[in-house]
């Protein structure tokens, strides 16, 4: 556990992600000008040249022009091309390139029986447009940005709706968006226009960022522990160095590049933008969804005001009556008077003048010289606030103060002014409270999403804030240092409307064990469950508990926030008891003290009807309210009864904002300090926050505050980048060719590998960028080549000369990805739910851990495609960890297929396989297949897409009556023995031809 | 029921009567040509550096942190000054202290024990019997008070990031003694650590070194237990062999597929041979009752039956053997008691406490403790002062790890901290320097165990680590 007396981090140098912290090249005093000049000149920074492609002497072969560049380099060699595959098993190669499932068995027909010569065409044409091709191409880019639905670590707390991220890059390589657009969303989507998708309403861009926050995250923040934040940089900086420009940027962190041209300056150029963004929750949604509901609301909420108003002004009959039945007196009064506080209620004076009255003799006298103290207090509270308390934010009117933000549509329609009704979403009440003017996220619903953020504190003095609040149901609020991500300085609110919050910005002393003395950057945060980046928290966290998390009711509300000295808080200045002791003549009765008293509060009421009520009018209603003075009950006649019911049904209509953690740029601009030999503590000159030297190096920043993150998307997103759009088309083309061309998709750098056509990349390169950045453009380019449609044979000359097929004389055979094994069995086996996107389904789990949220799902997912696992960091999905899922921590642009016997233990025993191979023999049971060799073939077709040959079907029948003998089941009968098939089945699935494509 | 299918009513054989009709018998197990992807992983494992003193590893992780100062670290300057405000300077590798905090006296007796003397507090009654064997090492200096940060550490020389487990280096690095068994066992219970299972993983070096997971309780190891009647899976195997082969042969040969079809093979002598493995019962009755295999609480049984199976496990080849501490109670780790020190820390020691002594015992007897290094650690140590009166917090700057067999001095301690138990100040090790001292017993160099990851060699002990010659007989 983290300690609350968490001491300090004794991290002095950090090595990150396999990154060795190497002795710097140049260290003896080498001049790094002279080094980073002769760098420049390496193959992967060199502009993209734009090479025609090579005539060749063998004109029929090419399809297209990557078969010119292919072919020439084989001849090159005098090597041959491999021959085209057959059409079977193209279409089985095709479907699962462009869409990770196999093909449809009325396609491959299709296209086998096929003469015309558009019909391979056609084919690719309609697995581009499939839905599912946007599945297999972000699962692809979700190896990049290492896609996880944790955080890991020590509690894996969720990432805020990451997969509304996945399902960003569903749509997105759908609608074949170009990717230089992807590039400026995911690093800056905050910082652009906004792109809606029309089908769903979302706001595309602020999803994008989402990309930046996967993986591994701590809990806790600089004060804590020194380096939290910048090592979930170091993973940003890498993740984003690698993914785009295949260069390992965060290998500078601690020195110079050992080898490339990327100085420390640059790392902490690129530190400085991203400790300078912030990592927040934000809305989505590009239109507001319900406005229309909201008119219902409001108008149900008149009526609701209607007849209150009536049952309130009724009260008269009988207030002064309830108030003379509070209790006199509280025991400990006279006990120790001096701590007694100033009685700051109606009940508490009744309390105090009739407490009085007993020593004094007469309510009279007690009024008297209570009134008299009244004054006096009144007048000294008045002056000390005038004089301690200085106006930082005022959020009563339209305008927002300057720098603060606000999030959320509770927020939006959150504006109200004094005596606003909350209705009460449940229980016997009509009304839960009445609002002072301010921003109060539940002025219509709970359920509707609010966000208030201040700009950074100064920091030296830090200054003491008072915040005039109220909040609720795990609302919280947090002082964000350094922009930590899941800060554990959060509290959960729980006051009434017009409490007072007062915080410290920076007195750290309670937590870091002593004072810290470095300054910080510190942000105020109240929001609401949904915007808040760290609800749910580690479980257990400030008693939240399961039926919390799922609860969606939050709320919170800010009237003003001052700043004062230590010990200066504001005092409530008393005003609405004013005119309760204004008068001269003094009450001579309890009867005569309650109906002054209840004067009071109708006042309020009749104040309140007039929409002319004041704050402090605000306050007696409310304890008028809670000391049930006031009618407030929902059935008291049943217009109002009808009124409420509606309301809470309409209610119940809104839609909760969708929200996703992302980023936004404040006014935290600040460039780093170059850490010596990566230190946190110890520092070197400040590095201006920019991009990378060989792409520009730091440019002037739009706005001065901002963090320079539009910029450095720019830089990235850009034709004149000599590595974005190569790094690119390469990893496509590793994708479908089996191996880049850059074999070292992540690294383009001089420990990476040289290209082994580099005239193909730059041709492929300049074209992607020619046609618009279009990943589906690109794809159809590549697979409708020649290159691409050999088969997986290799001619054995072109074999021995080039055994690592680096000039492509075939198309090696390759193993299907973890997702597409799983998906290959749900699909043959009937039990595929083909549809897209949505949260993430738990993977079947042995053992669950309810402190880590390790939850156990259903044995077939539900039948959802692999990519819609829940990605837990803590313990990934494990069947598809064996098939070499990468660990989602750091970018993995090429994935490992290993061979071991863990493999094929799973193949045979795992309870998915088993359950898929029950589901598909139950199927085939319906086959009304006249006999066994038939029913073989067609399991045979469904599962490989060529019919078998008459040995595989006698190999088949023999199994089956094999397993039938050993089940003492009667063979002429085979064929209405479930048992058998799914036998069979399993057996089918255990080919190595079911997991291997040609 | 189907009239048709009889099968369906038949019932399943249990485990057991599959383990009578298709083990092989333990002696039977070393197959010649039954290459698997283990076996060929040993073309690239670099040899032994030097003749090395151990050939096997067990550790056992007490995971949370166990309180150096109350079990081998004994300071009566915490019982002087006992519930006294600590007053500390903070230096480097202490830490800031709130003046809130109190010490906090050791809760349970130190005596000297055996012919050395060494200290063991009543905590551990009967490791405190082996004290003779130990070397107990009270200096190790950590990096942040984080079981996150720590326990990756501790398993992986990174605090943070991917980087493969000690045992997965150990298992490439020696490669596997046993071709049927993985050269990385984890004996666990479906826990998951702070920091997941990147601990035990084997990150960019090959698949085949991860740990692989033996549960003390159920299926031992995930898909272990065929899902077929041994019958059954044998025609499926005969099909599947005939059937892949002759895929391959059409394609000319494959080495993938190949591979694949030797997998099977692997995988279906592995169904028996790891539970028999597992299955202690052929074991005297004076073993299973020096380890307390016979304790009726679930823990306890279930842990003693981990430290019997570790030794059975070295018996078989294995290089690495990790077993992790049960969770009893609703916290983070095991040992980490901010709370609850007294009962829970003797809870844990209750449960760990007889089968570590036995499994001691048990080597020295047969003879396995000469090459095999025993490391008894956890991710650090606990604070000798409180904010409370039953509780310490997490510590790093001076905490007890102990080594024991594999060519280590023995009856030794090495390092000190300072009166209080704050502060390393002897002789300060590293877990940097723990792994290499580890590799050099198992004959490795700790700075040429490396392999090629990124374009860069990587290392266990990156650009660290120190072999600690001095504890080294």
């Amino acid at each position: 556990m983290l300690s609350a007396r968490l001491q300090f981090g004794l991290i002095s140098r950090v090595i990150l992600y396999g990154v060795i912290p190497c002795i710097s090249a140049n260290a003896a005093g080498t001049d790094w000008e002279s080094v980073y000049r002769e760098r420049l000149a390496w193959w992967s920074l060199q502009p993209v040249a734009a090479p025609p492609p090579p005539s060749v002497n063998e004109t029929s072969w090419p399809r297209n022009e990557v078969d010119h560049f292919i072919l020439a380099a084989l001849e090159a060699k005098g090597l041959q091309p491999a021959a085209e595959a057959d059409p079977r098993t193209l279409a089985r190669r095709l479907s699962f390139a462009l869409t990770g499932l196999p093909p449809s068995l009325e396609d491959v027909e299709r296209f086998a029986s096929s003469t015309s010569p558009d019909a391979y065409g056609e084919l690719v044409q309609s697995l581009i447009d499939s839905p599912h091709f946007g599945e297999h191409w972000a699962r692809h880019w979700m190896d990049v940005v290492h896609y996880s639905d944790t955080h890991g670590y020590e509690w894996d707390t969720p990432a805020k709706n990451a997969w509304m991220y996945r399902d960003y890059l569903i749509r997105a390589f759908n609608a074949d968006v170009s990717f230089k657009q992807l590039i400026l969303e995911q690093i800056a989507g905050d910082l652009i226009e906004p792109r809606a998708d029309a089908a769903t309403g979302l706001n595309e861009s602020i999803i994008g960022p989402m990309s930046m926050r996967l993986g591994e995250r701590r809990h806790g923040d600089n004060a804590d522990a020194e380096g939290v934040t910048q090592e979930a940089m170091a993973n940003i900086i890498d993740t984003v160095s690698k993914g785009y420009l295949a260069t390992t940027v965060a290998c500078a962190q601690c020195h110079d590049h050992k080898l490339d041209a990327v100085s420390q300056r640059d790392y902490f150029g690129l530190a400085g933008i991203f400790m300078s963004s912030r990592w927040t929750v934000r809305c989505a949604d590009t239109v507001d969804p319900n406005l229309a509901v909201l008119e219902e609301l409001k108008g149900l909420k008149q009526g609701i005001r209607g007849e209150m108003t009536q049952h309130w002004l009724a009260a008269d009959d009988f207030i002064a009556e309830k108030i003379a039945s509070a209790p006199t007196s509280t025991p400990d009064t006279k006990a120790a008077p001096p701590v007694q506080p100033f009685p700051e209620s109606l009940s508490a004076i009744w309390q105090r003048i009739n407490f009085d009255a007993k020593d004094s003799g007469s309510i009279e006298t007690a009024w008297t010289a209570f009134a008299a103290e009244f004054k006096s207090e009144r007048e000294k509270r008045v002056a000390d606030n005038a004089a301690n308390l200085l106006s930082v934010a005022d959020f009563t009117g339209e305008t927002i103060p300057a720098g603060w933000q606000l999030d959320g549509s509770g927020m939006k329609h959150g504006l109200v002014r004094d005596g606003e009704i909350v209705v009460a979403d449940e229980g016997g009440a009509a009304i839960a409270q009445v609002l002072p003017a301010g921003r109060w996220t539940h002025v219509w619903s709970s359920r509707l999403a609010g966000a208030l953020r201040s700009p950074l504190f100064e920091q030296d003095p830090p200054p003491v804030l008072s915040v005039e609040y109220g909040g609720g149901q795990f609302a919280a609020q947090s002082l964000v240092v350094e922009n930590a991500l899941h800060s554990e300085r959060m509290k959960f609110l729980d006051a009434p409307a017009q409490a007072w919050l007062t915080l410290t910005a920076g007195n750290f002393a309670a937590l870091a064990g002593g004072s810290d003395p470095t300054p910080r950057r510190v942000y105020l945060e109240l929001v609401t469950k949904s915007l808040n980046n760290y609800f749910p928290p580690r479980t257990a966290y400030g008693g939240v508990k399961d039926v919390d998390e799922k609860d969606g009711r939050s709320w919170f509300g800010v009237s003003r926030v001052v700043q004062h000295a230590a010990g200066a808080a504001p005092k409530d200045e008393l005003g609405r008891f004013g005119a309760l002791f204004s008068s001269t003549a003094p009450p001579t009765s309890k009867q005569e003290l309650s109906a002054r008293l209840a004067v009071a509060v109708m006042s309020a009421v009749e104040q309140w009807r007039d929409g002319a009520c004041t704050r402090e009018d605000v306050r007696l209603i409310n304890e008028a309210l809670a000391a049930k003075w006031l009618p407030n009950d929902a059935l008291a006649n049943p217009a109002l009864a009808l009124l409420v019911a509606q309301y809470r049904e309409t209610e119940k209509r809104l839609q909760p904002d969708r929200v996703v953690g992302s980023v936004d740029d404040w006014n935290e601009g600040r460039d780093e300090r170059v850490g010596v030999r990566g230190s946190y503590t110890e520092f070197g000159d400040a590095a201006p926050r920019g991009t990378i030297r060989f792409l520009g190096g730091p440019a002037p920043i739009a706005h001065e505050h901002a963090s320079g993150r539009l910029e450095f998307a720019q830089s990235i997103a850009s034709d004149q980048n000599p590595l974005t759009a190569r790094v690119f088309v390469n990893r496509v083309w590793g994708h479908l060719f089996g191996e880049g061309l850059v074999r070292t998709v992540d690294d383009f750098g001089q420990l990476g590998e040289k290209p082994s056509h580099p005239e193909l990349l730059d041709w492929l390169a300049r074209r992607f960028m020619d046609e618009g950045w279009s990943a589906k453009k690109l794809v159809t380019h590549l697979v409708t080549s020649t290159a691409w449609r050999q088969t997986s044979v290799p001619d054995e000359a072109a074999s021995a000369a080039d055994p690592e097929n680096r000039l492509w004389h075939h198309l090696p055979m390759r193993r299907l990805e973890a997702e597409s094994i799983r998906d290959a069995m749900l699909a043959v086996s009937g039990r595929l739910d083909a549809s897209l996107s949505g949260e993430p389904v738990n993977p079947y789990r042995v053992a669950e851990d309810a402190t880590k949220r390790l939850y156990s799902g259903p044995i077939d997912g539900d039948g959802r495609r692999g990519l819609y696992l829940k990605m837990t960091l803590m313990e990934p999905p494990r069947f598809l960890a064996l098939f070499n899922q990468p660990i989602p921590k750091v970018t993995t642009g090429r994935r490992d297929a290993t061979n071991v016997p863990d493999q094929a233990l799973a193949l045979l025993n795992d309870p998915f396989v088993i359950e898929m191979a029950r589901h598909w023999s139950e199927r085939v049971m319906l086959d009304r297949a006249a006999s066994p060799e038939q029913r073989v073939e067609g399991m045979f077709i469904s599962a490989f897409a060529r019919p078998p040959a008459s040995k595989e079907v006698a190999r088949l029948v023999t199994l089956a009556q094999h397993c039938a003998t050993v089940r003492g089941a009667d063979t002429a009968a085979l064929l209405s023995c479930q048992p058998v098939w799914q036998d069979v089945a399993h057996a089918i699935f255990n080919l190595k031809e079911f997991i291997y494509v040609q | 029921m189907n009239p048709l299918c009889p099968g369906c009513e038949q019932p399943a054989l249990t485990r057991r009567g599959f383990l009578q009709r298709t083990s092989m018998g333990f002696g039977q197990l070393a197959f010649a040509g039954l290459a698997s992807n283990w076996a060929a992983a040993e073309a690239r494992r670099p040899v032994p550096h030097f003749a090395p003193r151990a050939k096997h590893v067990i550790f056992l992780f007490m995971d949370g942190g166990v309180s150096h100062v109350d079990t081998f670290d004994p300071k009566p300057e915490l019982t002087k000054f006992h519930g006294q405000p600590v007053q500390w300077k903070a230096d480097k590798g202490s830490q800031a202290i709130s003046p809130s905090r109190k010490w906090l006296k050791n809760l349970w007796e130190f005596k000297q024990r055996g012919e050395s003397g060494l200290w063991v507090s009543d905590l551990f009654p009967h490791v405190a019997q082996i004290a003779d064997d130990l070397c107990v090492i009270r200096s190790v200096v950590g990096e942040t008070p984080l079981h996150g940060a720590q326990n990756l550490l501790l398993h992986t020389g990174r605090s943070i990031g991917a980087a493969p487990s000690l045992g997965a280096w150990i298992s490439y690095g020696l490669g596997t003694e046993n071709e049927q068994l993985p050269g990385y066992v984890l004996l666990n219970n479906d826990w998951v650590p702070n920091g997941g299972f990147q601990n035990f993983a084997s990150s960019f070096l090959p698949a085949t070194h991860q740990a692989a997971m033996v549960r003390a309780h159920g299926e031992p190891v995930d898909n272990i237990v065929p899902a077929d009647l041994g019958e059954i899976q044998a025609a499926k195997l005969d099909f599947l062999r005939e059937q892949d082969a002759a895929i391959a042969a059409a394609r000319g040969g494959s080495d993938a597929i190949e591979s694949a079809i030797r997998n099977y093979e692997t995988a279906a002598h592995m169904q028996s041979l790891v539970p028999d493995l597992c299955d202690v019962s052929g074991e005297s009755e004076a073993t299973l009752k020096l380890y307390g295999v016979d304790r009726a609480n679930d823990y306890d049984r279930f842990y003693a039956l981990q430290c019997l199976r570790a030794r059975r496990l070295v018996e078989a080849g294995v290089r690495f053997i990790e077993i992790t501490c049960p969770l009893t109670h609703s916290n983070n780790a095991p040992w980490d008691q901010h709370g609850e020190l007294k009962l829970r820390h003797e809870e844990n020691a209750r449960i760990t406490d007889q089968p570590v002594a036995a499994l001691l015992t048990d080597l020295k007897a047969r003879g396995l403790l000469d090459d095999t290094l025993v490391l008894w650690a956890g991710e650090m140590g606990r604070t000798p002062h409180s904010g409370g009166e039953d509780g310490r917090d997490h510590h790093v700057s001076g905490y007890t790890i102990w080594m024991a067999g594999g060519g280590v001095r023995n009856g030794i301690t090495y390092g000190t901290t300072d009166e209080m138990g704050m502060s390393a100040v002897e002789n300060p090790v590293d877990i940097h320097d723990i792994h290499a001292t580890i590799l050099h017993q198992l004959g490795v160099d700790h700075e040429k165990l490396t392999y090629r990851f990124g374009g860069r060699d990587m290392r266990l002990t990156d650009v660290h680590g120190r072999v600690i010659a001095e504890v080294i007989a």
